[in-house]
This record gives C-alpha cells, sequence and structure tokens, in this order.
C-alpha cells in the first residue's frame, strides 16, 4: 500500500485522493487524473473497488437498521421526556428569577427595558427520523459485469433522449469516440438501478465492448456504486446530478484514452442531450432528432421511469431522419 | 499537487462558530430528536451492543438538552451531538467494554436488521464482525465517514483531531477492514491511531 499522502513513484496521486474518489469527494479537476492511475495501477483499483464494497455494505447496514433506529425503547424515551421537562421547568423557574431581577431593576433604576430572556417553546412528542444525508445510491443496479459482456438489445439514441428526458437545466454531450476506434453498437435504458440511467455501448475492432453507463441522481447524491466482473474494469466519476460508470476490458491500457475523451468530450462537442426537455412514459419515436435538436423546455417537467422493454431493437426509419454521423463505414481500431 | 481534502470549508476545528438564525424557530428539543435515529445507528455500530448503545445515546441526549443555553450558538447540531457522544464514549469506554456480553455483534444485528438475501448477509455479517475487530479510532471514523456521511472536516472537528488524522485512521482503517473481510475478523490488528 502506498504511504499515506505522499505521492507514489509511479504518479502523482495519493492516497488522499483515492479516498475522495471513494466518498465522492474528490474535486472534479482530479477526476481524470485519477481514474487514469487506477487504470495502470491494479493495486491500487483492486483496493479502490473494496473500500467501494465497503460504503455499499455500509449504506445496506443502515438501510437496514433504519427500522431499529426509528424505535428509542419505550423507557428511553419517557426518561428523555422526563429530563426535557426538567429541563424546562429549571428555565421556568430561571425566568421568574431573571423576571424579579429585571422588575427590581427597573425600580431600582428607573430606566430602560430589561429583556428576560424565554424558555424554549415545544415538546417532546415523537422522535422524527429523517436522514441526515443521502444514502449512497446504486444508479445502475447490481453488477454491471452481467450486462456488459453483450450487446445492448435497444436502440442508442432512443436511449439518449429518454435520459435527456430526466434533465432540467444540465446539457449533457456525449463523446465522440471513433476517433478512438470505437464504433457505438448499441444503447439501453437500465431500470433496475436507482436511478434513471442508460448504458451505451461501443466495440473496437476486435469485438471487445466499452460501456459507458450515465446515470440521472438526486441533487446531493454523493455517492454511486457499482460493480463489476473480474475481467473488468470499472471506472467511475460525477458531475453535477450524473454519474458516470465506464466499462470496459481490464487488460486495456487503451481505456485510459476512452476515460480523457469521455470527460473532455462530456462539456463540448460530441453528440449533444437537450436539457430540460420531459420524459414520457415511452421514448421519443425520432429518436436521432430527438438527440440533437433543443427542445423547449416544458413548464414543470416531470420525470417518468420507462421499462426496457419500451425501447425495441429495431424500429422503423423516421420520414426524415437527421443522421449527425454515420459511424458503421468507419473501421474500427483494436482497444 | 498537494490536495487539499477541504477546499471550501473553513480550518475552524470548533463546532461553536456562530448562531443559526432558523434554530430560534424551532424547538431545540425536536431539533436534538431529529438526530436520535443516526446518533443509535452510529453508536450500535460503535460499542457493538444495543443497551450499551442506548445509554450512550441517552446520556448524550440528556447532556446535550439539559445544556440547551450553552449549545444555542451551535452552528451545526449534528457534529455537535456526534462530538458529544464520541465524548462520552471515550470517557466510559473501558466501563462499557468491560461489561459487554458475550453475543456477537453480528448475531445482534441480525436481529435488527431488515431481513437481507442470504448473500448479502454473509457480506454484512464478516464486515460487521470486521469493524468490531478495528481499533476503535479507526471505526469511529470509518463509521463518521462510511455510515454517517460526515465530510473529513466535520469528522475531524466531532473527534478533536485534525483532518490529516481523520484521512490517515481512515486509511487505516479502510485497509484494515479489507484485509479482515478477505482473510477473516480473526486476524489480529496491530493497534495504530
Amino acid at each position: 500500500m502506498n504511504g499515506f499522502g505522499a505521492a507514489t513513484a509511479r504518479s502523482t496521486v495519493d492516497e488522499g485522493e483515492l479516498h475522495a474518489l471513494v466518498d465522492g469527494r474528490l474535486p472534479a479537476g482530479r477526476r481524470a487524473a485519477v481514474l487514469a492511475h487506477l487504470l495502470i495501477d491494479g493495486g491500487d483499483r483492486e483496493r479502490v473497488e473494496a473500500y467501494r464494497r465497503q460504503l455499499a455494505g455500509l449504506a445496506r447496514i443502515r438501510a437496514g437498521l433504519d427500522r431499529y433506529a426509528e424505535g428509542f425503547a419505550p423507557e428511553l424515551q419517557q426518561a428523555l421526556a422526563d429530563t426535557v421537562r426538567r429541563v424546562r421547568r429549571r428555565r421556568l423557574m430561571l425566568r421568574g428569577a431573571a423576571g424579579l431581577v429585571a422588575a427590581s431593576l427597573l425600580l431600582l433604576a428607573g430606566f430602560g427595558a430589561v429583556r428576560t430572556w424565554q424558555a424554549e417553546p415545544g415538546a417532546v412528542t415523537a422522535i422524527v427520523y429523517e436522514p441526515e444525508f443521502p444514502l449512497p445510491e446504486f444508479p445502475f443496479g447490481g453488477s454491471l459485469g452481467q450486462t456488459a459482456t453483450a450487446r445492448p438489445e435497444g436502440d442508442r439514441e432512443r436511449s439518449l433522449a429518454w435520459l435527456a428526458g430526466h434533465l432540467r437545466d444540465e446539457p449533457l454531450k456525449l463523446p465522440d469516440l471513433r476517433g478512438l476506434g470505437l464504433v457505438p453498437v448499441g444503447g439501453q435504458v437500465l431500470t433496475r438501478g436507482s436511478a434513471p440511467a442508460v448504458r451505451l455501448a461501443w466495440t473496437d475492432g476486435q469485438g471487445r465492448m466499452v460501456d459507458l453507463y450515465v446515470g440521472v441522481v438526486s441533487s446531493d447524491a454523493e455517492r454511486a456504486f457499482t460493480m463489476v466482473g473480474e475481467s473488468l474494469v470499472s471506472l467511475h466519476w460525477r458531475r453535477g446530478r450524473l454519474v458516470f460508470a465506464l466499462v470496459g476490458p481490464a487488460e486495456s491500457p487503451e481505456l485510459l484514452q476512452v476515460v480523457q475523451a469521455v470527460i473532455a468530450g462530456i462539456g463540448q462537442g460530441g453528440e449533444a442531450l437537450p436539457a430540460g426537455k420531459a420524459a414520457g412514459p415511452a421514448p421519443d419515436p425520432r429518436p436521432i432528432r430527438a438527440a440533437v435538436e433543443p427542445v423547449p423546455s416544458p413548464a414543470s417537467p416531470t420525470v417518468a421511469p420507462l421499462p426496457e422493454k419500451a425501447a425495441p431493437a429495431a424500429e422503423p426509419a423516421p420520414a426524415n431522419p437527421v443522421v449527425p454521423v454515420k459511424v458503421d463505414a468507419e473501421k474500427p481500431k483494436s482497444l | 499537487m498537494p490536495w487539499d481534502p477541504n477546499p471550501d470549508e473553513s480550518p475552524s476545528r470548533s463546532v461553536q462558530s456562530g448562531a443559526s438564525p432558523a434554530r430560534t424557530r424551532r424547538s431545540v428539543d425536536e431539533e436534538v430528536l431529529e438526530h436520535v435515529s443516526g446518533l443509535r445507528r452510529y453508536a450500535l455500530l460503535l460499542v457493538g451492543d444495543p443497551h450499551d448503545a442506548d445509554d450512550l445515546v441517552q446520556e448524550c441526549l440528556v447532556r446535550v438538552i439539559a445544556q440547551a443555553r450553552s449549545w444555542r450558538q451551535v452552528n451545526d447540531l449534528r457534529a455537535y451531538l456526534f462530538t458529544t457522544l464520541h465524548n462520552i464514549f471515550v470517557d466510559g469506554h473501558r466501563r462499557r467494554h468491560k461489561h459487554r456480553g458475550d453475543v456477537p455483534i453480528e448475531t445482534v444485528i441480525a436481529d435488527l436488521l431488515a431481513p437481507p438475501r442470504q448473500q448479502d448477509w454473509v457480506e454484512l455479517r464478516d464486515l460487521i464482525a470486521a469493524l468490531q475487530v478495528l481499533p476503535k479510532e479507526q471505526r469511529e471514523v470509518v463509521l463518521l465517514v462510511g455510515l454517517e456521511g460526515l465530510s473529513y472536516l466535520e469528522a475531524a472537528n466531532v473527534l478533536g483531531v485534525p483532518v490529516g488524522t481523520v484521512m490517515s485512521r481512515l486509511s487505516r482503517g479502510r485497509e484494515a477492514l479489507r484485509r479482515l473481510v478477505t482473510h477473516g475478523a480473526t486476524t489480529r490488528l496491530r493497534v495504530v491511531k
């Protein structure tokens, strides 16, 4: 294990940054470097995944203990209420004493108003359960390894358009990975996770798959978890309400370039997803145009989950399709 | 490049840094009670015994409510509550530990948890057992950050240590947990605070 706080000989990523990545507290400017480091350093990657599993376990324990934590033992609750009553009675007595002193001062000095402090209002009625911080989310469902080995059956553009419906004011642009020899092969809406999410897949010249999972999480969620199989690498990061997971073959250091392209391409270039488009019960029948054309924002955008089966693999071509890129003619490179 | 774990936060280690205007509109008692579930959950995994945990929380609440006047200036009530609980825990740790029963915590928690799937339960049981083997300084940090979601600075405030110490304990704690879960909770740990 690397010494804490010290940069490794192999990169400038330190131990604190690895934990910050796990905890969702890594500054955005350092994500690319840390993710790149994890691609190179299998030992650190394994540790980070183990720490993620620990956090996921703690999240499950926390969720499982909700029922326990809500029900404070009646005798303890009673004892607490008694204590509060005692404290309140003492405060009232003190207030009375303070009032007497104040009155005396007023009488003696004959000037100004002397304020006496007020007892706190309220009473012990019930113990309210409110989560103090958002639970970690599993936006993509369980293990990604099960899906990452097969081509998604759905349509990529329809999936993108569907995800765009869940974004209100945060524009999203997906990177163009053709320069890295990756050809898009499909996409699908994910319905097993805790958040609206899609999977987008590319393949290289050898038929190996690279998957980008994109999810829209609640605004204050700090963490997102995924699990993958042993032969796969999973890299995670977050930008605003969007969480990303890039999954690819473990033995492909070229994934670093993919990560960099994805991170760089999210903010500029690539294929734009319009923000503010309401998600309907089914994908937009004009998938490609919907993914690239700006759509006026509705007054109250609604968010509705879409069953995965609602996105058919084969769909009729629109009357006037707008095809932003034609990728099939390009010869894919190998990862 | 040196990394600042809390670039936007004040380096102040005090939780008493100013009045919260919103607090005056609500009952202090109600505000305290909102944090009971978090305190109980944290205390249970910290001390490993439900009765000790409830005693700890009870003592914490009584102390805080009884001193309600003095904590009106507290900005972060949750951190203040956890700090109080931490202090009581540290003060009475040896006494409570001496009286702890022989029932393993994972067995106790099994009765408290909502029934998970078998595979999930095996993993959770290992994690709970491993947590109890950690030195308490590391266990506190792992739980405050991982279970209760405190920031590194908040955890530092609660424990009264520098942020660097929190991160060091977090790193050691997580690594120890990883090894314990991998090799079994019976592995002996060298105590490093």
